[in-house]
C-alpha cells in the first residue's frame, strides 16, 4: 500500500492492461459465441437444401410431324438426347437445348409399319405389334460415340460401344438396318450418338389366325437368357411368346428359341379388348387393363400354362383410366385417370412366400390428384422420377417414394400426349397436342427427400406396407430409403438403456461418497472415478467390443441371474449385518463394511454364475416345445413364452410386492419388531425377505402364465433374436462411460447441501440414510437432476461405444439383445462414402442437426427444471 | 476450538489483581469448579464426569463434572470458544459426525452412559431436542418441518401428525401465526418465526431434554425477545440446556448458570447468584462484560 505518499493511485498500466483485458475477454466471449451460431447455421445451411424444390430452366422448344405424334420418349444417360418413338415404330431424335430435332427414322425395317409400338423408358423395352397378330420385342439401348470428323475418316476414340459398333458408325452416320440393329443419328460437329435396336432375330411370332391385329402389347427380359413378349390381339385373344437363347454345344452363336403360348383363347365376340397389357413382378405376370378401370392377372401357374389369377379394379368405379405405363424396372405399374390422379400399384404377396404366395396388385402410392385428365406418364431409368402430363396442358415431375414435387409448368398447346424424365433428372420433356416440344432442363434437388420420407412412414418397393427403414446405400438403382425414425430410435434406445444402467448407480454412489464414505477416503474416490470420466470412449468402445459382448454372450444365462440374484444377496447380507450386535458393529469402519459388501456381491455373481445354467436348463429346456436354452429360445422362436415372461416379469413383480409391503405392512411389522431383540429381529427380517422373494417369483410366474396364455410373446417386442454386440452391452459399457460424470456432478449436488440442514435432521434421532433421502437428496434434486440430464446428453451423442459395440443395424426394435444404430454412429459410418452436396451428404448433415437438437432439447429441459427447483430451494 | 483458538485476553491479570483462578486455566493445571449449594438439592437429569473431549491433538474440554438440574433451565455462558457449545453437543453427541473425536469421562442422561459402545446414537438423539444457531428449517412445508421427526420414527396416521404439530406450534408460540399456512414452505417465514419452527420441531417429539445452541444469536432483538418469552414458557414442561453469549438473556431466561471458560467449568450456581454475587472474581468480570 502506497501510504506513504500520500494518496493511493492506480498506476498507468494496471489501467492499460485492464482495458485489454476487457477487450480480449470481450472478443473470446464473442468468439465462442459466434463460432456456436456458425456451427448451428452451418448444420441449417447443409440441411434445409433436403427440403427445397429442383430448380427448372426452359430451353428452347422444339417443332415435330403433328400427324405422328410420339407416346414414348427415352432419355440417353446423360439427358442430353431423348428418342421420341410414336406408336407406329417412328423414332425422332432430339438434342436437349439445340432446339431441333436431329431426324426421324423408323425403328422397324423398311415398309413395315407396326399398329403398336409399346418403348418402356425405364427399362428401353421394345415391343412391336403388327396386323395379321404378328409381334416382336427387343430393346433400345443408347450409347455415346465420338469419331474423328463429320466425314468419318478414321475413329480416333469411342466410348460405350463396341467395336463392331464404332466400324458401323465411321461407315455411315445413317440409318442402316442390312443387319436389323443399329439406328444411327447423324454425327454433329465429330461426335454421334448410337440408338441401337436389339430385337429378337427376325419375327418372334407370326400368329397365324390373321384375323386381327395386336392392340396392347409389352415385352421384358425376365433373366439373361429370356424374354417374354405378350399381345393381346383386338378379338381379345392374348398370347405370351418366350424366347430364350440357347448356347450352342459347338460354341457357336447362341441360337434363339420361340415359344408362344395362348393366355385367352376364347373371348366373348363382342367383349372389348385391354387397352394396355403388363408384365408385373418378378414372375412376369400379364395384367391386362381396361380403359374402364378393370384388371386382369394372368400367372404362369407351370411351364407353358397360364391361369387367370386376379380380377380387379385399379378405382372404385366410375373414373376412365387415361394412361398407364411400366415403372420400376416392370415391377409397378403407375395408372393415371380423368379426374387427374396417378397411382402406383404393385404386386404384393401377403403371408407366404414362393410361387405359392397369395399375390394381389395393390396400390403403393398415391403420387398426385391434378385437375385435369391425365394424359402421359414418363417414368425414369433409374431415378424414381416420374414426369405426368395432364390434358390441361400442365406437366408435373414427381418422386414415386417420397411423393416430393420436383419440378411442374403449365404450358400452351393442349394436352401433354407425351412426357418424359432423364435417368438423372436432369432434363425432362412434354409433348403437346399440337407438336411442340417442350424441354426443360433441371436441377432436381433432392427429390428423395421430404419431411415424410425423413420421418414418416414410407411405402418401398418390396415392402408389404408404409415402414421406417434406412438404408442410404444400396446397389446402384435401387431405392434410397432415408428415413431418419430408425436412428432416432436407436440413439433412445442406447441412451434409455444406458440410463436406466448409470443412473442409479452413479446417484447412490454420489450419496455414499458423500453422506456416508469418511472425509478422508472421499478424497481419494471421487477423483479417481473423475479420472474414468477421461477414458477415452474408443477404448471403452474396444473393451465392449472385444470384451464385454463375448463375455454376456458366453455367460448370458448367468449374467441374467445375476441380476436378480446380487440384489437379493446384498439384502440378506444387510440382514445378517443388523442381527450382530451395535457395539461390534460400530467397531467395523466405513472402509472395512464396503469391503463386506463387496464380498457378498461377489458371492451373489458366483452364485449366479453357478446357478445360470441350471436355471437356464430349468426355464428354457424340456416342456412340450423343448427349445435348447436361453440363446436358442431367443433366436429360434421356438417353445413356450412363458419362460420369458417370467424373466422380465421379475423386476417389475419386485416393484409391485415392495410397494405392497411399504404401503400396507411396514408400519405394523416395525410395530411387531421394536419389542424383539436385535436377533430375532433380524432373523425375522431375512424370514420376510424369503416370503417377499416367494412372492416376487409366485407373482411374476403368474403374470407371466396370463401373458403366455393371452397370446403375448416377448420375442416380439422386448426380447429377440441374440446378436453379440446388442443393447444389453452397449447399456453396460455406455453406463460405464456416463457414471463417472453424474457421479461427480450429484456429488458436487449432495456437497453443496449446507451442513445445517443435515444437522437439523441428524439432531433430530435421523438415520444418516434417513437425512440422505428425506432432506439432502430433495433439495440437491435440482443439481442430481442436472447431472443425469448431462450424462443424457453425453449418452445420446456418445459415438464410438455404439459403434464398436452394435452390429450398426438401423433396426427399429425393443429387443434388448439386439443391434441398433444411433445418429451419431450413422455420422461416423457413412460420412465418408456420401459425395458432398449430395442427398445422402445432406441427409447426413440432417442427421447431425436432429442431434443437436435432440441434445439442445434435453440441456433445455435440464435447465428448466434446474430452475424450477433452485427457485424453489432459493431461501436456503 | 480447542486451546490453539484462544487467546489470552488483553489485560486480564495486569489490569484487575486477584484473578487466581484465570491464571491457574492458563497454566493448564488442574481446578476445581465452584459449584454451588443450592444445586444438591435439584434433582438431576443429566450428569458430566469428568468428561473430556479432543478434537484430534487439541483438548476441547476439560474434565467436565455437572449435572443438569430437571425441569429447569440451565444456560452455558463463556467467552468465545470456552467449549459451551462443545459440551452442549456432547449431550446429543452431534460431535460424532466431527473427524477425530475422541473424548474421556462419562455424561448420563436418567443414568445410562450415553459414550457406551453399546447405545444407539439415534435413538439418544430422539431423547433430546436441539435448536441450531441458525434457523435451519428444511425446505419442506411448515407442516412437513415440524413433524419430521415423526415422520422418521414412521408415524404415518394423519391424525396423530396434525395433532403433534398443533401442539408443538403453540408450545412454540407459532400456531397463531401459521395455521393457515401449514402447507406453505417454511422458508418463507421470518428468520424469528423460523428459528421458532425449529424449537417446534425440537419439542414435538417430547425430549426429555431441550438443547438450545446459541438460539437468538442471528436474530433481531424483537425476534430474541419473542424466543425468550418462548423459552420461559417452554421450560414449564422440559429441561432446557441453552448455551448464550448474551448475558441478560442467561439472566432472564436461566434458573441455573455455568461459566466455562478454556474448556473448564469454573463457576456453576443459581442465575440470580451467579449474575449478582458470584463465588469467583472471573465470574464477576465476565458477567459485568470486563472479562471474556
Amino acid at each position: 500500500m502506497a501510504h506513504a505518499s500520500g494518496r493511493r493511485r492506480t498506476g498507468r498500466l494496471v489501467r492499460v492492461g485492464d482495458s485489454a483485458a476487457g477487450v480480449v475477454i470481450t472478443l473470446g466471449g464473442l468468439a465462442v459465441l459466434g463460432s456456436m451460431l456458425a456451427i448451428c447455421v452451418f448444420l441449417v445451411g447443409s440441411a434445409a437444401p433436403l427440403f427445397r424444390g429442383g430448380d427448372a430452366q426452359r430451353e428452347p422448344d422444339v417443332v415435330v410431324d403433328s400427324e405422328v405424334l410420339p407416346s414414348v420418349i427415352v432419355f440417353d444417360e446423360t439427358g442430353e438426347q431423348a428418342m421420341l418413338v410414336s406408336p407406329r415404330g417412328r423414332a425422332t431424335v432430339v438434342e436437349i437445348g439445340a432446339g431441333h430435332a436431329w431426324g426421324t427414322v423408323s425403328l422397324l425395317p423398311e415398309g413395315v409399319e407396326a399398329r403398336v409400338l409399346e418403348v418402356s423408358a425405364s427399362t428401353g423395352e421394345v415391343a412391336a405389334g403388327f396386323e395379321g397378330g404378328a409381334f416382336v420385342g427387343g430393346a433400345v439401348r443408347s450409347g455415346y460415340a465420338l469419331v474423328a470428323d463429320a466425314a468419318g475418316e478414321g475413329a480416333t476414340g469411342l466410348r460405350a460401344v463396341d467395336e463392331g459398333q464404332a466400324d458401323r458408325l465411321a461407315r455411315a452416320a445413317r440409318f442402316d438396318h442390312a443387319d436389323d440393329r443399329v439406328v444411327a443419328m447423324e454425327p454433329a460437329e465429330g461426335g454421334a450418338r448410337v440408338w441401337e435396336l436389339a430385337a429378337e432375330r427376325g419375327e418372334v411370332a407370326s400368329l397365324g389366325d390373321g384375323l386381327a391385329g395386336v392392340s396392347a402389347i409389352a415385352s421384358r427380359q425376365v433373366s439373361s437368357r429370356e424374354r417374354v413378349t405378350v399381345a393381346v390381339l383386338e378379338n381379345g385373344r392374348a398370347y405370351v411368346a418366350s424366347a430364350r437363347s440357347v448356347r450352342r454345344l459347338d460354341g457357336g452363336p447362341a441360337r434363339e428359341r420361340v415359344s408362344v403360348t395362348p393366355i385367352v383363347e376364347d373371348a366373348a365376340v363382342d367383349a372389348v379388348p385391354p387397352r394396355w397389357v403388363f408384365l408385373v413382378g418378378t414372375n412376369a405376370d400379364v395384367v391386362m387393363v381396361w380403359q374402364d378401370g378393370r384388371f386382369e392377372r394372368y400367372a404362369e401357374v407351370e411351364r407353358g400354362v397360364w391361369a387367370l389369377a386376379e380380377r380387379g379394379r385399379f378405382d372404385d368405379g366410375g373414373t376412365r383410366l387415361t394412361a398407364a405405363v411400366a415403372a420400376l424396372g416392370g415391377n409397378a405399374i403407375l395408372i393415371g385417370d380423368a379426374e387427374g390422379r396417378v397411382t402406383s400399384w404393385r404386386l404384393t404377396s401377403s403371408e407366404g412366400a414362393g410361387r405359392d404366395a397369395e399375390s394381389k396388385l395393390t396400390r403403393s402410392i398415391s403420387v398426385r390428384e391434378g385437375t385435369a385428365a391425365v394424359t402421359s406418364i414418363g417414368v425414369g431409368r433409374r431415378d424414381r422420377t416420374v414426369a405426368v402430363g395432364f390434358e390441361d396442358g400442365s406437366l408435373v415431375l414427381e418422386n414415386l417414394t417420397s411423393g416430393k414435387r420436383v419440378a411442374g409448368w403449365k404450358g400452351e398447346g393442349g394436352a401433354v400426349v407425351a412426357a418424359g424424365v432423364a435417368p438423372a433428372v436432369n432434363a425432362a420433356v412434354g409433348v403437346h397436342a399440337d407438336g411442340t416440344l417442350r424441354v426443360w432442363r433441371l436441377e432436381p434437388g433432392h427429390p428423395e427427400a421430404t419431411w415424410l420420407s425423413l420421418f414418416g412412414r414410407v411405402p418401398y418397393e418390396g415392402y408389404d406396407e408404409p415402414t421406417f427403414v434406412y438404408q442410404s446405400t444400396g446397389s446402384p438403382g435401387s431405392e434410397p430409403k432415408l428415413s431418419l425414425v430408425p436412428l432416432i430410435w436407436g440413439t433412445m434406445k442406447a441412451t434409455v438403456v444406458a440410463m436406466l444402467f448409470a443412473v442409479p448407480l452413479a446417484v447412490l454412489a454420489a450419496i455414499y461418497t458423500s453422506e456416508f464414505l469418511h472425509p478422508s477416503w472421499r478424497k481419494a474416490v471421487k477423483p479417481t472415478i473423475e479420472l474414468m470420466a477421461s477414458l477415452p470412449s474408443v477404448v471403452l468402445g474396444f473393451i465392449a467390443a472385444m470384451l464385454v459382448a463375448p463375455y454376456i454372450a458366453a455367460w448370458l444365462p448367468g449374467v441374467i441371474v445375476s441380476m436378480g440374484v446380487v440384489p437379493v444377496a446384498v439384502l440378506v447380507g444387510a440382514g445378517v449385518w443388523r442381527m450382530i450386535p451395535m457395539s461390534t458393529r460400530r467397531r467395523v469402519p466405513t472402509v472395512a463394511l464396503t469391503g463386506l459388501v463387496v464380498i457378498v456381491i461377489g458371492a451373489g455373481v458366483a452364485l449366479a454364475s453357478v446357478s445360470g445354467d441350471a436355471i437356464d436348463a430349468a426355464l428354457f429346456e424340456g416342456g412340450e416345445h423343448a427349445a435348447a436354452g436361453l440363446r436358442a429360445w431367443l433366436d429360434s422362436g421356438q417353445g413356450s413364452a412363458w419362460p420369458g415372461w417370467f424373466m422380465a416379469m421379475i423386476l417389475p413383480a419386485a416393484a409391485a410386492v415392495m410397494a405392497l409391503w411399504w404401503a400396507l405392512i411396514v408400519t405394523k411389522w416395525n410395530a411387531i419388531t421394536d419389542g424383539m431383540s436385535r436377533t430375532s429381529a433380524g432373523l425375522a427380517q431375512l424370514g420376510v425377505l424369503a416370503v417377499q422373494i416367494l412372492a416376487v417369483l409366485g407373482l411374476a410366474a403368474f403374470s407371466a402364465w396370463v401373458l403366455t396364455a393371452a397370446g403375448f410373446d416377448p420375442r416380439r417386442s422386448i426380447f429377440g433374436p441374440f446378436s453379440q454386440r446388442n443393447t444389453l452391452v452397449v447399456g453396460v459399457v455406455m453406463g460405464v462411460a456416463v457414471i463417472p460424470i453424474i457421479f461427480t456432478i450429484a456429488d458436487d449436488a449432495l456437497m453443496a447441501v449446507p451442513k445445517s440442514l443435515r444437522f437439523a435432521s441428524t439432531g433430530c434421532g435421523a438415520t444418516a440414510w434417513q437425512t440422505a433421502v428425506r432432506v439432502v437428496l430433495p433439495v440437491a434434486a435440482s443439481g442430481i437432476f442436472s447431472a443425469i440430464m448431462i450424462g443424457l446428453g453425453r449418452a445420446v451423442g456418445e459415438t464410438m461405444i455404439v459403434l464398436m459395440a452394435t452390429g450398426n443395424t438401423p433396426e427399429m426394435s425393443l429387443n434388448i439383445f439386439g443391434g441398433f444404430r444411433t445418429l451419431a454412429a450413422n455420422i461416423a459410418v457413412e460420412l465418408p462414402e456420401a459425395p458432398r452436396g449430395g442427398t445422402h451428404y445432406r441427409v447426413l448433415f440432417l442427421c447431425g442437426l436432429v442431434l443437436f437438437v435432440m441434445t439442445l432439447a434435453i440441456n433445455t429441459t435440464a435447465e428448466l427444471v434446474r430452475q424450477r427447483f433452485r427457485k424453489r430451494n432459493a431461501a436456503l | 476450538m480447542g486451546d490453539a483458538v484462544i487467546e489470552p485476553k488483553k489485560g486480564l491479570g495486569s489490569e484487575r489483581r486477584g484473578l487466581r483462578v484465570a491464571e491457574v486455566i492458563r497454566a493448564g493445571e488442574s481446578f476445581d469448579a465452584e459449584v454451588h449449594a443450592e444445586l444438591a438439592d435439584e434433582p438431576e437429569i443429566l450428569r458430566a464426569d469428568t468428561f473430556s473431549l479432543w478434537y484430534g491433538e487439541s483438548r476441547a474440554l476439560y474434565d467436565i463434572s455437572m449435572k443438569l438440574p430437571r425441569g429447569k433451565v440451565t444456560a452455558l455462558i463463556g467467552p468465545s470458544g470456552c467449549g459451551k457449545s462443545t459440551l452442549l453437543r456432547s449431550v446429543n453427541r452431534m460431535n460424532d459426525l466431527v473427524d477425530g473425536v475422541r473424548v474421556d469421562g462419562e455424561i448420563r442422561l436418567e443414568g445410562e452412559s450415553i459414550y457406551d459402545p453399546r447405545v444407539d446414537v439415534i435413538e439418544l438423539r430422539k431423547r433430546l431436542g436441539m435448536v441450531f444457531q441458525k434457523p435451519n428449517p428444511f425446505p419442506m412445508s411448515i407442516f412437513e418441518n415440524v413433524v419430521y421427526p415423526l415422520r422418521i420414527d414412521g408415524e404415518r396416521r394423519k391424525g396423530v401428525l396434525a395433532q403433534a404439530c398443533e401442539r408443538a406450534l403453540r408450545q412454540a408460540a407459532l400456531w397463531d401465526e401459521v395455521k393457515d399456512r401449514l402447507k406453505q414452505s417454511a422458508l418463507g417465514l421470518s428468520g424469528g418465526q423460523q428459528q421458532r419452527l425449529c424449537i417446534a420441531r425440537a419439542i414435538v417429539a417430547d425430549p426429555e431434554v431441550l438443547l438450545l445452541d446459541e438460539p437468538c444469536s442471528a436474530l433481531d432483538p424483537v425476534a430474541t425477545m419473542r424466543i425468550e418469552e418462548l423459552i420461559s414458557e417452554i421450560a414449564e414442561r422440559y429441561t432446557v440446556l441453552i448455551v448464550t453469549h448474551n448475558m441478560q438473556q442467561a439472566a432472564r431466561v436461566s434458573n441455573f448458570t455455568a461459566f466455562m471458560y478454556l474448556g473448564r467449568l469454573v463457576e456453576y450456581g443459581p442465575s440470580e447468584a451467579i449474575f449478582s454475587r458470584p463465588i469467583l472474581p472471573e465470574t464477576e468480570q465476565y458477567v459485568t462484560g470486563r472479562f471474556g
